[in-house]
This record gives C-alpha cells, sequence and structure tokens, in this order.
C-alpha cells in the first residue's frame, strides 16, 4: 500500500472524529425493539456521566419504552400547526444551539411537516452531525434507498420515506436490533407493535415469517457489509496490506431505455457486498433522445450519485466498443447490464450489445439483470399528440378536399395526388406524428372515397386505383414521418442552439469583468435576464456578515430569506424556494461553490422549474464559478507579483536610503566637526565655506527625504490625485524657488509658449517631477552652463523639455534610467547618483496619464529631458468683468 | 503688550533653541512653551505680541491651540509645520493663523515673515486701512483708485482691482485661495481656482511681472497668493 492510500484511510478515520458520531439502531421490521434498545444504550451512557438529551422519541404508547424515555431530559419540540392540527416537531436550531453531547433521534425516515428547515429527519440529523453533536438514531432495513426495490421485491410493499446510503456509511457503528421473526409475530399478535389503523390490512400481510426471513437476512448482510468495511479501513490505517493492491470495480452500465434505476440499485447493493468501488456508465451514440428519455437519464445518474456512485458519460456509435475500452481504463471486473428490450424489424440483426461483450471482452464477469417485475414501463397505447392537432390536420386536409374537388373536373388525377400530398406535408410540418399520419390515412380514404370509381364509395373498379391509393398511402405515411422528425431534429437542434448561444454571451460577457465584483454583478444581470425575474446575489466573510452585492435595485429581503441565506452559505448546499431545505422562503438560494468553499450565493426569485432550465441555470452556475476562480487565481498571482516587487523595493530603497542619506550626513557631520575642533584657528573665509556646505548638504538630505516620502505615496499607481487648475508658469516658479541655492552656478533661460493653457493637475507632484529633472540638469551642467527649460503645445498635449549642457546620457541608458533598480544598482558607482529621482519623475507624470522620456539635448550636447502631459479640456471661464 | 516679544510653542527643543538664539540676536525677547496647554498659559500670561505655533504638539493639535487663542486674543500667529499637505495649511489659515513656515526652513524665510507679522500687526480690533502702498515702481493709490507702474497708470478691470487690493491689505502675507475666491465672486464660486489662475495671469501681464519668476504676485501652490514688497 502506498503513502496515499493509507493517508485516505486515516483522514477517512478522522473524519468520523471530527463532526459528531452517528449511531444507527437497525432493524430489519417495526416492532423489532429499536427505540427500546437505543433507550437503553443511552441510558447507559447517562451512567458513564454522558449528557443525553431526548430530541424526539416515537414510543407509541408502549409503556416499557416510555418508561425508559422518562429517564431521559427531553428537549423540548417544536409544536407546528399544520394544517389546523397540532404536530411536534423536532426543534433543531434549540439544539444547535445548546449542543448537547449526545442527541437521540428516533425514526431516521420520517418527513418533516410545517415550516422547518429540511423535508427529512435524517437532514436533521445531518447537521446535527456536521456541528459536532453525537446522534443515536433508528431506522428500519426498508427504508435505506439501495434496498428499497429488494424490500419491494420481498414485500410488494414499496415505502416511499428513503434514507440515503451514505448515513449508514457515515454511521460509527450500526447496531442491529435483531428479533427471531416467529417472536415478533408473536408480539404483533400481542398487540406490543403499533400499527396505524386505517393500514393494518396490508401491514399484517406484511409480517409474514417469509417476509420478515428475508428482511432478517437482509439486515444482517448490511451490517456485516459495514462491519467488513470498518476492518478493512482498520487495517489500511495501522498500515497493513489488504489483498489486492488494485481494488477491481463494478462497471453498470445503463441507457435511457433500461430499468436503469433498479439497476443502480442492484449494482450498488453488489458493490458494497463485494466491496467494490462502482461506476455508472452510459454511453451516448449520438441519437437524439425524447424529452422522456432525457429525463430518465438524468434522474438516473443523480440516484447513482446519491447512491455514491462515479459516474460516466462516454460517447461513441460503438457502445460495446466503448463499454470494453472504459472496462480496461477503470479496472472494472465485473460488468452489469440489464436486459435489452427486444428489437423490432431489421435492427434484429444487428448483435446486441451485450453478445458483442460476451465475445471480445475477456477479464470480466458479466451479470444480467433479467426481468423485473416491471421490466419496461411498457407504453400503453394513447393518442400520440394532442387533440388539438388533430383537429388541426382534418382541418388542413378538409381545405386539400376542397381543392381536390374544386380542381377535379380540370386537372387529372395525379394533380389531385399532388394536392392532398401537399395537405399531408402541410398538416405534418404543424404537429407530430399521430396527426401526420392521420391526414396520411384521412387522404388515403378520403381519396378513395371521392375520386375513386364508384365515387363516394369506399370500393375500387379499377386495380389501378388500388396501386395508386396503396401508393399514396405509402408515400404519404413516409413524406409525415419524415417531415417530423425533420422538425423535431430541427428544434433540438435550435434548443442546443439556444444553450450554446446562451453559454457562449455569457461568457463573452464575463471576458470583459476584470475581479470579482464585476463578474458577480454581469452574472446577476445575465441570469436576471436570462430567467426573465430578479437576482441578487450576496458575498460576505462568513455567514454572519452577508451583504448584497452593490446595486441600488436591490429588493428588500426580509428575515427569513436572510436566515436561509445564512443556511445555504454555512452548508454550501441550495435552500430556499423549490428545493429541500427551507423552502417555505421565496427565494432559492443557489450558491456558486469552489474548491475555496462558497464565493458567494445567488438568490433567485423563480427559480426555473423546468429539467432542461435547471440543468442550463447549473452550467450557467458553475460558468460564473470558473470566471471567480479565474479572477482569485489572477487575484493570487498579481498579489504574488506584486509582493515579489515590494521586496525587490524594498531592497533597493534600503540601498538607496544607506546611500543617499549618508552622502549628505557625512559632508554635514565633517564640516561641523570641523568647526567646532579647529574653531579659532579656521579663517572667517573658511568657516563660511564650511557653514554653507553644512547648509547645502542640508538641503539635499531634506530633498533626498522628499523623494522617499514621494516613492512610498507613489506606491503601485494607488496615488490620489487631488487635481486642480493650476498655470504652468506657477509650478516652475515654485520649482525654480525651491531649488535656488542648488541652480546658483547656472543659467537658467526659459522659453514658455504664451498659448499654454491651464492644467488640471496635482500641482505638488507636477512640481516634485519637474525639481527632479532640474536637480540632475542642475548636478551635471557645468558651471555657467545654461539650463532651457522649454513649453509648447503640441495637439492636445503639453511638452515640457529641460535641456542641460552636461555630458549626456548614452543612448542605451536613456530608457533604463527611469527604472528606479537600474539606478539604485548603479548606486556609488554613479558619482553623485541620480538616486530615485527619475523613476519618481516617471511615475507622478505616468500617474497623469502623460510619460517622460531621455532625449539627446539641442546640438548632441548635454540631455535633454522631455515631459508629455495630456491636457484637459479647459474650464469655463468666469464672465469678464470689464 | 509688549511689541517685541515673541511666544514659541514647539515640543522640539533643538527647534526652539535655535529660534531663539536667531531671534534674540534680531533683539527680540523670547518665551516658549513645549506643549500646547503651557503655551496657551504663556499667551495670556506673557501678552506676546507674536506667536509662533508647531502645528504637532504632543498634548493636543496645533489647530485646536489655535482655536482657544482665537476666542480671546488676535495675536498674529505664524504657524510651523513639519507636513507639507496643502490642505493642513490652508485649515490653519483658515482657523486664524496668519502666515505659515513649512519645516525644514532657512532662518531669513522664517526672520522675514516674523518681520511682516509684526510690522502689520493689528491696531485694536480695527482692520488696518489701506491708503497707499509703494512696491518699486508699483505704486498702489487706494483713495484715488489709481495703480501706476512707474508713473504710468495701468488700468485695471473691477475684478483685478479688488485682487489688488485685497493682496495688498494682507501686504506680505498669504491670502488663501478660498478667500479670494468667496470676496472677488462670491461663495458659489468658492471652488472655481481657474477663475483666480486667469485672473492673475492677466494681473501679472498688466504688471509687467514675469509668471515663472514673478517680482510682486507669488504664487503658494495650492494655498494662496502674497503680494511682496521686497
Amino acid at each position: 500500500m502506498n503513502q496515499d492510500d493509507r493517508a485516505d484511510a486515516l483522514l477517512a478515520q478522522l473524519k468520523h472524529e471530527q463532526p459528531g458520531k452517528l449511531t444507527v439502531f437497525l432493524g430489519a421490521a417495526p416492532g423489532v425493539g429499536k427505540t427500546y434498545a437505543m433507550l437503553n444504550a443511552a441510558l447507559q451512557k447517562q451512567a458513564e456521566g454522558i449528557g443525553v438529551v431526548t430530541g424526539i422519541v416515537e414510543t407509541h404508547g408502549r409503556e416499557d419504552t416510555a418508561r425508559l424515555a422518562r429517564q431521559l431530559p427531553l428537549y423540548p419540540l417544536r409544536v407546528e400547526d399544520y394544517q389546523g392540527i397540532h404536530l411536534q416537531e423536532l426543534d433543531l436550531d434549540g439544539l444547535l444551539q445548546r449542543r448537547p453531547p449526545l442527541v437521540l433521534i428516533d425514526e431516521l425516515a420520517h418527513s418533516n411537516v410545517g415550516s422547518g428547515r429540511h423535508r427529512k429527519r435524517f437532514q436533521d440529523v445531518e447537521e446535527l452531525l456536521a456541528a459536532g453533536i453525537d446522534v443515536y438514531t433508528t431506522v428500519n432495513i426498508q427504508h435505506i434507498a439501495s434496498l428499497n426495490d429488494t424490500v419491494a421485491g420481498i414485500t410488494g410493499v414499496r415505502v416511499r420515506e428513503t434514507v440515503p446510503d451514505r448515513l449508514l456509511e457515515q454511521a460509527s457503528e450500526i447496531i442491529l436490533v435483531d428479533l427471531p421473526p416467529r417472536e415478533l409475530i408473536g408480539r404483533l399478535k400481542a398487540g406490543k407493535v403499533y400499527l396505524p389503523e386505517q393500514a393494518r390490512a396490508a401491514i399484517e400481510a406484511f409480517f409474514s415469517l417469509p417476509n420478515l426471513t428475508a428482511l432478517r437476512e437482509l439486515s444482517l448482510r448490511t451490517v456485516a457489509a459495514h462491519v467488513d468495511t470498518e476492518f478493512k479501513q482498520n487495517l489500511q490505517a495501522q498500515g497493513l496490506r489488504s489483498e489486492q493492491e488494485v481494488q477491481p470495480r463494478l462497471m453498470v452500465c445503463i441507457d435511457a431505455d433500461t430499468d436503469a434505476e433498479r439497476l443502480i440499485r442492484f449494482g450498488k447493493q453488489r458493490a458494497e457486498l463485494r466491496q467494490m468501488p462502482w461506476l455508472v456508465v452510459h454511453v451516448d451514440r449520438g441519437r437524439s433522445l425524447d424529452e422522456q428519455g432525457q429525463q430518465r437519464l438524468r434522474q438516473s445518474f443523480l440516484l447513482a450519485e446519491e447512491l455514491g456512485a462515479q459516474c460516466l458519460r462516454l460517447q461513441g456509435r460503438d457502445v460495446a466498443a466503448e463499454l470494453m475500452a472504459c472496462a480496461e481504463r477503470q479496472h472494472v471486473s465485473d460488468i452489469l447490464l440489464g436486459r435489452h428490450r427486444p428489437r423490432r424489424g431489421w435492427r434484429k440483426l444487428v448483435p446486441y450489445t451485450s453478445r458483442r461483450l460476451l465475445k471480445h471482452g475477456q477479464q470480466f464477469t458479466l451479470t444480467f439483470l433479467a426481468g423485473a417485475e416491471q421490466p419496461h414501463p411498457s407504453r400503453p397505447w394513447r393518442l400520440r399528440g394532442r387533440v388539438s392537432e388533430y383537429v388541426q390536420a382534418s382541418v388542413i386536409m378538409l381545405l386539400a378536399f376542397s381543392t381536390a374537388i374544386a380542381i377535379d373536373h380540370v386537372l387529372g388525377i395525379t394533380n389531385i395526388l399532388m394536392v392532398l400530398l401537399v395537405g399531408v406535408l402541410v398538416a405534418s410540418l404543424r404537429t407530430s406524428v399521430g396527426p401526420a399520419l392521420f391526414s396520411a390515412l384521412l387522404g388515403f380514404i378520403g381519396f378513395n372515397f371521392f375520386f375513386t370509381e364508384p365515387r363516394y364509395t369506399l370500393m375500387m373498379f379499377h386495380r389501378e386505383d388500388i396501386l395508386t391509393v396503396s401508393f399514396f398511402l405509402i408515400l404519404s405515411s413516409v413524406i409525415g414521418s419524415l417531415t417530423v422528425r425533420l422538425r423535431e431534429q430541427i428544434q433540438a437542434q435550435r434548443y442546443a442552439q439556444a444553450t450554446t448561444d446562451t453559454l457562449f454571451s455569457l461568457s463573452r460577457q464575463l471576458m470583459t469583468a476584470a475581479d470579482e465584483k464585476s463578474i458577480l454583478q454581469c452574472g446577476r444581470r445575465f441570469i436576471s435576464e436570462w430567467l426573465n425575474g430578479p437576482v441578487v446575489v450576496v458575498r460576505g466573510r462568513s455567514e454572519e456578515q452577508l451583504q448584497l452585492l452593490g446595486d441600488a435595485d436591490n429588493p428588500i429581503l426580509e428575515e427569513r430569506e436572510w436566515a436561509t441565506a445564512r443556511w445555504s452559505w454555512q452548508r454550501g448546499l441550495p435552500a430556499g424556494a423549490g428545493t429541500d431545505t427551507l423552502n417555505s422562503s421565496h427565494w432559492c438560494w443557489m450558491p456558486l461553490v469552489s474548491e475555496r468553499g462558497v464565493l458567494a450565493l445567488l438568490g433567485i426569485q423563480s427559480p426555473p422549474w423546468q429539467p432542461e432550465r435547471k440543468s442550463q441555470l447549473a452550467t450557467l452556475i458553475r460558468q460564473l464559478v470558473l470566471a471567480l476562480e479565474r479572477a482569485r487565481l489572477n487575484e493570487d498571482l498579481e498579489s504574488a507579483r506584486i509582493q515579489g516587487e515590494t521586496e525587490q523595493l524594498k531592497s533597493a530603497l534600503l540601498s538607496s536610503v544607506s546611500h543617499d542619506l549618508r552622502t549628505p550626513l557625512a559632508s554635514m557631520i565633517g564640516a561641523v566637526s570641523s568647526l567646532i575642533h579647529y574653531e579659532d584657528r579656521l579663517s572667517p573665509d573658511d568657516r563660511h565655506s564650511l557653514l554653507e556646505t553644512t547648509l547645502q548638504e542640508a538641503e539635499r538630505l531634506n530633498r533626498y527625504i522628499q523623494n522617499l516620502l514621494d516613492m512610498t505615496r507613489l506606491g503601485y499607481g494607488r496615488m490620489k490625485l487631488e487635481r486642480d487648475w493650476v498655470s504652468l508658469d506657477d509650478i516652475i516658479a515654485s520649482a525654480l524657488q525651491r531649488l535656488h541655492s542648488v541652480l546658483s552656478h547656472c543659467r537658467v533661460r526659459l522659453q514658455l509658449s504664451r498659448d499654454v493653457p491651464l492644467l488640471y493637475v496635482h500641482a505638488a507632484l507636477i512640481e516634485q517631477a519637474i525639481i527632479n529633472i532640474l536637480e540632475n540638469a542642475a548636478r551635471f551642467s557645468p558651471d555657467h552652463g545654461e539650463i532651457l527649460i522649454s513649453a509648447a503645445m503640441q495637439h492636445t498635449e503639453l511638452v515640457l523639455q529641460i535641456s542641460d549642457q552636461g555630458p549626456g546620457i548614452s543612448a542605451e541608458d536613456r530608457a533604463r534610467v527611469f527604472d528606479m533598480f537600474y539606478s539604485v544598482q548603479k548606486g556609488d558607482r554613479q558619482g553623485g547618483g541620480t538616486g530615485l529621482g527619475l523613476a519618481i519623475c516617471q511615475g507622478m507624470v505616468g500617474a497623469h496619464g502623460g510619460k517622460v522620456v531621455a532625449l539627446p539635448g539641442p546640438d548632441q550636447r548635454g540631455t535633454t529631458m522631455s515631459i508629455h502631459l495630456p491636457l484637459e479640456n479647459q474650464p469655463p471661464l468666469p464672465e469678464d468683468d470689464d | 503688550m509688549n511689541n517685541n516679544r515673541v511666544l514659541i510653542i514647539d515640543d522640539e527643543p533643538q527647534i526652539i533653541r535655535f529660534l531663539r538664539i536667531a531671534l534674540q540676536s534680531e533683539g527680540y525677547e523670547v518665551l516658549s512653551a513645549e506643549n500646547g496647554s503651557e503655551g496657551i498659559r504663556q499667551a495670556a500670561l506673557g501678552n506676546p505680541a507674536l506667536i509662533v505655533l508647531d502645528l504637532g504638539l504632543p498634548d493636543m493639535d496645533g489647530t485646536e491651540v489655535l482655536k482657544w487663542l482665537r476666542e480671546w486674543s488676535q495675536t498674529p500667529v505664524l504657524v510651523l509645520s513639519v507636513r507639507s499637505r496643502e490642505d493642513d495649511k490652508v485649515q490653519a489659515l483658515d482657523a486664524g493663523a496668519h502666515d505659515y513656515v513649512t519645516k525644514p526652513f532657512g532662518i531669513q524665510e522664517f526672520m522675514a515673515r516674523v518681520r511682516v507679522l509684526l510690522r502689520n500687526r493689528p491696531q485694536a480690533d480695527a482692520v488696518q486701512e489701506v491708503q497707499q502702498v509703494a512696491i518699486g515702481e508699483l505704486l498702489l493709490d487706494f483713495v484715488h483708485r489709481r495703480i501706476t507702474l512707474a508713473g504710468e497708470e495701468l488700468h485695471l478691470s473691477r475684478k483685478e482691482y479688488a485682487m489688488l487690493t485685497l493682496l495688498a491689505r494682507h501686504l506680505d502675507q498669504v491670502v488663501t485661495q478660498q478667500f479670494l475666491l468667496e470676496q472677488l465672486w462670491g461663495k458659489v464660486h468658492r471652488d472655481d481656482s481657474h477663475y483666480l489662475r486667469i485672473l492673475v495671469g492677466r494681473l501679472r501681464q498688466k504688471l509687467g511681472d514675469d509668471p515663472a519668476q514673478p517680482r510682486y504676485i507669488r504664487t503658494e501652490q495650492g494655498v494662496g497668493y502674497r503680494l511682496c514688497s521686497c
């Protein structure tokens, strides 16, 4: 056994330990004493000091049971007023709140009535278990879903209330409450078994000796299978080898025709008995199925999933080949098939799938499930098509006959036939198979009656007439049925097309939505239009903080709806209208679930009830989940990228700080300490020069710090711009003033075009951008070098250029000087270093939608830095006051 | 009231130290306080002619101190702020400060502000009525409503003239742009800063002022304008 298997086994064990433990008291039939046994076990637990609470126990008026029940504290029941009758139901929320260690809940298969959250009691139990509460419960073997058929087969009584098998599988313990059949019958006769009065006769038939013996055997087998599974899991958890490395599997093959549900139930039982994983397979041959067939298939798969099978839909024309390939892939050792329906006509010649499997398959056992009590819901003869369609067909044929009679004397018999054929064709186009054939028949009889000699009888004189009429019948039937089939195919295709179109248009709309919120909004809008009803989206961090998403047009939800939404969020299951849970709500809540849990809830006021619409809705929701997943993934990637860059930036900034801050500090400390140390010996000139240095370096330090502050302000494009109307002149004036001392060794020349309009910018940032460029220009300018500042309009941009006469920047470095990592890397080697100045400049101009480029200076000397700023529309001017 | 007494309210002893040295060497008498409440007490007891107030104080915000002071005193206040955000400056000016200096600052800049504030100090409560202002070749004669530049009369529009009057009334002091906008165009146009930009542009043109290196009307970016006498 490999590590993974062992881990799985341990996990499976853990799964039993984390949530509450379920103990099932299983009986073969009513009256074996399940409740009594459960109460006894509970009392024992209570004696051990465990807090036991009775959730609900039905004593059915038996004194010994009631006596036991009285010894345990009863959690008050919820009284339901159901159609005037007072009913007592389990108070689920009260129990969840109180969280007793162990709760007793009788009759697992019970169906809830009234306003409870769930339709079925086993759902209540599951919720209690999920909340970590241990549960003791009782159930009879005939209520187990997969055994439903078997029990019905044995006893002839079909039970409607079923419990999914997963509850037995989940159970940490199954306790078989066994009573020999004879003794049970004795108890029944002594009136010790509770029987509802109205069903007494039926039930007494149920309690026959053979029935009870068979049921008892079934119960014993079920418990044995459970014990076996547990044993194997324990073996695996202890790292011991189980008999086989690769477990063989059971494959159940179904199609829309066969009695699939019975096959599946049988498969489940067999898989359980033999401890095999199992799968349910259907091969889609591309044959269009009628609505009922599709519905049957869907239901079969739902059942299979519920019973824990892996479901597969294969595609291919050759069913047997597909099945064999699948069997190979899935390590299938057993194949279960239903008995096919006998074929009619020419199809008799085609070998059955089963025969081909027998012939070619080698390594597996084939099992055929022979005819059951109800082999296939044989269709009773009925009118195919609606009555209105027959009326329609008759009217059309009546019109055709009128026309034919009108032209009878003018044109020949062939033309009359043509007219009638057209009638059949039109009728087939507008109706279905039944009426189409009906119109063909009408044509046949009518032609015979009106147009063959002797007229107005159903007899024929001429042989060729007989031939004509017969041919007409064949021809019109063929045309009719072909037309109908064609039309149906077109309709089916149209429907498929509509589904594809819907999906396509959703995915196209989702493509434009980048983040989670816009995806949800887009999905909400789309589904709302598609359903033509209100849809809301709910999100939140936890079920306590659910909120409607954005949009002002959200309806107001009542508290009841919120409670339903919270439940759905917590469990990741649909709830509300049209579901099995809390269905007194007016809204249906569909969770968008991914591997990370519930991403959001979709609230739908009028959920579709048609199966196709339902499945389409499910597809749409899947699409939404995929889009959300994609967005999350993108966000994760993005934040990982940003994190990486931030790390890089941090270290870059650190090295920049150590360089850019220490350089001026070194000069300052040097100058000032010289002043203190050599105070008397320094000439006034030297003293002044040292002081001057200190001041200049301090100012430089101040500018560096400003840069650092700007760097953090720039962040990652998340800077808030405080735009205002400013004149470029003011910005330049302010920059020149601040750099007064830095620029003292050069000449600054201004060439500002008069037509530069007002700028709508964050003035302080643009000023800083200009200062950073000017500072560099001043640093690299020779003494008395000229710095030219020019500004002009170019289309809808302002172009501001600052040129110096310094050494210039080499062509390959021109783009890179704006890269902060590059500047930082160069560090000390750069002599004075541009630091982060240009990168910040680029960032600030970029935040305004502009850009900065480095160009060679005029006459190829020095450098020209060119700032391009897009211009906004000018604001309205004040009225002239002159 | 002592005409030469300056109160410094700042929690940084180093700042107080160098300001004290500088102010004393210019012949001012210096009081100091290291927190807001002490500052308010000193302002009441010491009767200073000027208060230098740091906005970031340990016990209360500088603007709070300003509001307290303004309840009973019209003493000019010069605000020191390490924050370079324009909003804070405007807020302080609105709360009654007369001018501001942003830290770090040069001592000349600081002294210039101090001199202006002590010179323009309000006489009792009456707002100083300016009759005539001369800045170099520019002569503003408010009595005769005549503006001359190098002896030549300038023809200003009503708004231009009103703007110049407002600035001259607070000569060398910053006047916030909101105040100017309200005075010239009314409260509705409080945020139409572009009105001012255009008006100032025209005014500078008429005064022969280089907008990129203005001599008379200086722009305090994001805060307001200042008419400079020097």
